[in-house]
């Protein structure tokens, strides 16, 4: 498969009066055409801070950098603004976690979802309304013709992201990045949500980012899967084996630590202490401080990702392989 | 629900620390733009009891009337209709004297660790200020009862004196737990108390709550929408919709043989590791259990709450509110078709 978003070396600090407070570090990973890349992190992870980055969305005082940033052989960190809003929204759409405060609340649907079409497509007022509803009827909401004409304020959570998703895909994009979409809705319209959007994935041929806390959630959508914590990838694998057979020490302590794991069992397993903040990053790996499994090398040496089989881990001593040199 | 009988009038069961029966709730809203006003059927005919030591797990969905049930129980509110007692004496027929005296019994811990920590008060002055308000120890005794309970939730003697936005989201917690034991509650009553925790820390939380029930012997009503955690926590669980009880039963039974359509949706919606399930499976799960969304508490359906979105709903279901009716031991379920749809 051709490779969609190619993404090298990105690194992500913002500026503070005292040291840079690092936010994603070092972060490489590719998305092909047609994939199902799921990201998966706590809060304070760098998952969303990723995404905004690729997108150009970072302004002052993050400060981006990053050997490669392309989508479909363009180079992202050199287009002008005029190309990067036609590519966004165009190209590559976007849906984020609260669908209330992403909707304008003073204008219609209709309006906004015509807006988008305007934008990117044109066409007459009466075509784009035609379109509106189309679209409306594809994200599968009730009564669609209805939805036209009313305000955000009288959809549920659930129908605003659909008008959400609506809109990003408005304009056929290649890859959809969806940060938290289902994190606000109740679960079994979360149900509803990501059937729809590995539908709309399949019929129309779009790669999908999908950006979630919930390993449950990647577990049933993704592909592959990259696992964050505290701005670096510790481990990248197919989600299958990702579930089967984990690598890293966190990858293992997270879904360890899954009450649906624990079934019968009258404790959970829980790392101790918290995930480091982005101003006291500890000297080796990063999550020596806390890992089960933590040798003296790990206190001192961040260690690299290192292949194990087809996945990569970053820990010197990965779960049910040979300690890396 | 310790108690074998499944019928809602029994006498409170001597060792129930907390009973309600038939509690009801309306609120009214302003509707339309001459003072005209409209009612929100938050809450009807919900009965529980719950034992020592115990967990009752309210579970459902945003609106469900969830957190209002725990308002009208922590005695926040009073509901419009219907009994609470809490260790045996009747809450809301109480006169101010008794329901000051009843508080100390029953604590809340809320869902936000961000919001429900005043940020002007060290960490200490919030778990004495409990002891203070009681008025029977000194200061000294106080900050003795206050230094234990910061050492029994995990935290470190030097946190005592410093100020909430110090804490990361699991230590908050941690501390609006321990503030809600200060008193020697019999009963607690934690409103998604990890639903804004990572899950890593979430499990440390839960592990906590476990322990502590375990040493106090308090029982908890645990309210949350996530039912991979209530297995977890939970010794019987009440499923509600719309205001309504769906479905209420031993854990067990719930999680093995859930008779509610309701349930039934609610447990195939749940995303878990391991299921694998991909588009077609969840395109089931979806649209099979369930369509369309949650109808307005202002105008809830006829007969059966649950039938405008109920795959198999019928005529029947429009004309009669089901009752609860037995389907196991200590079990119960509003469905007319229960038997039926197997």
């Amino acid at each position: 498969m051709a490779r969609l978003l190619e993404v090298e070396r990105l690194s992500v600090a913002f500026r503070s009066a005292a040291l840079p407070l690092v936010a994603v570090d070092d972060v490489s990973f590719d998305v092909a055409s047609g994939e199902v890349l799921g990201i998966v992190g706590e809060s304070g992870s760098g998952k969303s801070v990723t995404a905004l980055a690729i997108l150009g969305l970072l302004d002052e005082p993050a400060r981006v950098q990053a050997e490669r940033l392309s989508f479909a052989g363009r180079d992202l960190q050199r287009i002008g603004a005029r190309e990067r809003r036609a590519l966004l929204g165009g190209e590559i759409g976007m849906i984020f976690q609260d669908p209330m405060t992403s909707l304008n609340p003073s204008f219609t649907v209709a309006f906004q979802l015509m807006e988008a079409i305007a934008l990117h497509e044109g066409g007459s007022r009466r075509a784009r309304r035609a379109r509106a509803l189309e679209l409306l009827k594809d994200v599968e909401i009730a009564d669609p013709e209805l939805r036209l004409d009313v305000f955000p304020h009288q959809l549920s959570g659930g129908m605003s992201q659909r008008v959400m998703l609506a809109m990003a895909i408005a304009c056929n994009p290649r890859l959809l990045i969806a940060d938290e979409p289902t994190t606000a809705l109740d679960v079994t319209v979360q149900a509803q949500m990501l059937a729809l959007l590995l539908r709309l994935r399949r019929e129309r041929g779009m790669a999908l980012v999908l950006i979630t806390h919930d390993l449950g959630v990647v577990a049933e959508v993704a592909e592959r899967v990259l696992v964050m914590y505290a701005g670096e990838i510790v481990e990248s694998a197919a989600a299958a084996e990702l579930f089967r057979t984990p690598r890293h020490p966190y990858t293992e302590a997270l879904l360890a630590s899954l009450p649906e794991r624990n079934v019968g069992r009258r404790r959970l397993a829980s790392l101790p202490g918290t995930v480091p903040s982005a101003a006291e990053r500890p000297a080796g790996c990063l999550l020596s401080p806390r890992c089960p499994y933590v040798q003296e090398r790990c206190r001192r040496e961040r260690p690299p990702l290192f292949e194990v089989g087809a996945s990569l881990v970053r820990c010197y001593y990965p779960l049910g392989a040979a300690p890396r040199p | 629900m310790s108690e074998p009988s499944t019928s809602d009038t029994d006498v409170a069961a001597p060792r129930s620390v907390l009973e309600a029966r038939a509690l009801q709730k309306h609120y009214r809203v302003s509707a339309g733009w001459l003072g005209e006003h409209a009612v929100v059927h938050a809450l009807e005919d919900v009965s529980l009891v719950l034992a020592a030591a115990r967990t009752l797990a309210v579970v459902g969905e945003s609106g469900c009337g969830k957190s209002t049930l725990a308002r009208q129980l922590a005695m926040l509110e009073t509901p419009t209709a219907g009994q609470i007692f809490v260790a045996g004496v009747e809450t809301t027929a109480a006169d101010a004297a008794t329901r000051r005296a009843l508080r100390p019994a029953v604590q809340m811990v809320f869902q936000n660790p961000f919001a429900s920590l005043n940020p002007r008060k060290k960490i200490g002055q919030a778990l004495e200020e409990p002891l203070a308000i009681a008025g029977t120890l000194d200061k000294r005794e106080r900050e003795e009862r206050g230094r234990a309970m910061l050492a029994r939730v995990g935290l470190a003697p030097e946190h005592y004196r410093r100020y909430p936005h110090m804490f990361s989201g699991g230590q908050r917690q941690r501390i609006a737990i321990a503030r809600a034991l200060m008193l020697a509650p019999r009963l607690v009553i934690a409103d998604e108390p990890v639903s804004a925790l990572d899950v890593s820390v979430q499990a440390q939380v839960l592990n906590l709550l476990l322990d502590l029930q375990e040493s106090t012997g308090v029982a908890y009503v645990f309210i949350s929408h996530n039912l991979a955690v209530v297995e977890l926590v939970a010794d019987d669980v009440l499923v509600m919709y719309l205001g309504r009880v769906m479905e209420r039963a031993p854990k067990a039974a719930l999680f093995a043989a859930p008779r509610h359509p309701y349930t039934r949706a609610l447990l195939a919606s749940t995303p878990r590791v391991g299921a694998d399930r991909g588009e077609a499976a969840l395109a089931r799960a979806a649209t099979s259990t369930l369509s369309g969304e949650l109808p307005s508490p202002l105008a809830p359906p006829s007969g059966c709450v649950f039938r405008t979105r109920c795959p198999h709903a019928i005529r029947r279901c429009a004309e009669v509110v089901p009752p609860l009716e037995p389907a196991g031991a200590a079990h119960v379920a509003a469905c007319i078709r229960q038997g039926e749809i197997g």
